[in-house]
């Protein structure tokens, strides 16, 4: 392989700081809205730090990692997080990761720069037209929080909802169509190095009947699993840059964390305008470094 | 967590099984990238530019190794958490779901298995 020998590389203390920042603010962003923090990442290594695509790809894979391992434990301590669904859409997402990954190598870097844009952009509007989230699930109401629950055997389960106040029971539906949704996403994660939580999460509410908070905590928990089946792809031919990567992973488990502890307290149609509005910026910034106009040289 | 005459509900044993998975995992891997980190920035050398899946162990500066080491045990911990769940499914007979986590396990092997190839 070509980057075997690679050589040192020597980043300033400004620039180890700035990336840390940098994953602060993705981290933060990502474990709020459900998505990794890739969707932000990405395009900031590339457009900001000049970074070249595919090493900025599997540097947030390994951030999609740390912000579904670090917002993981809290939604799961929670009971949010429904880790049979999880499990059962990571086969079909898994195989897309792995997919993705291989595809990314062999495509140049400003059309993968052009794949993002345009699947950030459908994205965006996709959001923005469903932005008020309909409610799925029976709910009881009650003062009283308690943990979520599923259900062995099935895909269903309870979990206390602080905006609605009450246990909402649901029951999951069109697990097929759903996992279909998957595999793109996982083939879209693999190759662009997002999480892919921006397709699964409004598939898992609008197309599958799980609460907003459920897919967005089941989704955190799953592209974790989806970044892994990629990531070793890139490990293996080089892509990771230990020294970059390292305050970039760090600064997004702090702002994941933090994240996290916001998101139990924000709206179902305040998480999606925020995503929409993000998905929008990334989309024209991308779609610019794809057609040759580099904003920061 | 919860009454001490309530029974706890199996699912959010496996819960918390999971948290714990994630926690350590998670704390382990951040505790060898910022003493990565230091070493490199300490050494002056700042760090190897990339680093290969075989290769963690054997390559770059003490600081590099510490780090890559850091960054493959983070890269492992989502296969552990499946590993985990498909234990407790197995525990609670939920045989269904412990086949359909063995399945995704043996996607994640294979995919290891490739980036070792590259």
């Amino acid at each position: 392989m070509a980057l075997s020998a690679a050589p040192m590389i020597t980043l300033p203390l400004w620039k180890l700081a700035a990336l840390f920042a940098s994953g602060l603010g993705a981290g933060f962003l990502g474990a709020w809205v459900g998505i990794g923090g890739g969707v932000v990442l990405v395009p900031l290594l590339v457009l900001g730090f000049g970074i070249d695509p595919k090493i900025a790809i599997a540097t947030s894979l390994l951030t999609v990692i740390g912000t579904s391992t670090a917002a993981g434990s809290v939604y799961v301590g929670r009971g949010m997080t429904n880790t049979r669904l999880a499990i059962a859409l990571e086969i079909a997402t898994s195989i897309g990761g792995i997919t993705g990954g291989l595809l990314a190598i062999v495509v140049p870097s400003d059309a993968l720069a052009g794949i993002f844009a345009l699947v950030m952009g459908a994205t965006s509007a996709l959001m923005l037209r469903n932005a008020r989230t309909r409610e799925v699930g029976e709910l009881t109401p009650s003062d009283t929080p308690t943990e979520g629950t599923e259900e062995a055997g099935v895909l269903a389960g309870t979990y206390y909802d602080l905006t609605r106040k009450g246990v909402v029971h649901y029951r999951v539906t069109r697990f097929a169509g759903g996992s279909l949704i998957a595999l793109l996403a996982g083939a879209v994660s693999g190759m662009l190095g997002v999480g892919g939580g921006f397709l699964k999460v409004p598939a898992m509410n609008l197309a599958m009947d799980v609460p907003m908070k459920v897919a967005v905590a089941t989704s955190n928990f799953m592209i974790g699993v989806t970044a892994a089946s990629s990531v070793f792809v890139y490990f293996g031919r080089g892509y990771v840059h230990p020294l970059l990567v390292a305050p970039i992973v760090l600064g997004v488990v702090a702002g994941a964390l933090a994240g996290t502890a916001y998101s139990g307290r924000a709206s179902h149609a305040a998480i999606k305008r925020v995503l929409a509005i993000v998905l929008i910026v990334v989309a024209v910034q991308m779609a610019l470094r794809a057609l040759g106009v580099h904003l920061v040289s | 967590l919860s009454a001490e005459a309530e029974p706890v509900p199996a699912s959010h044993r496996g819960h918390v099984y999971i948290q714990w998975v994630l926690r350590g995992g998670l704390a382990l891997a951040v505790v060898l990238l910022v003493i990565g980190l230091v070493l490199a920035i300490a050494g002056g050398e700042h760090g190897r530019a990339a680093v290969h899946l075989g290769h963690v162990f054997s390559e770059g500066s003490v600081g590099d190794r510490f780090v890559a080491v850091g960054l493959a045990l983070l890269a492992l911990t989502p296969v552990v958490r499946v590993l985990a769940l498909v234990l407790i499914w197995l525990a609670e007979r939920d045989r269904k779901f412990a086949l359909i986590g063995a399945i995704v396990l043996a996607v994640l092997a294979f995919s290891i298995a490739t980036g070792h190839g590259g």
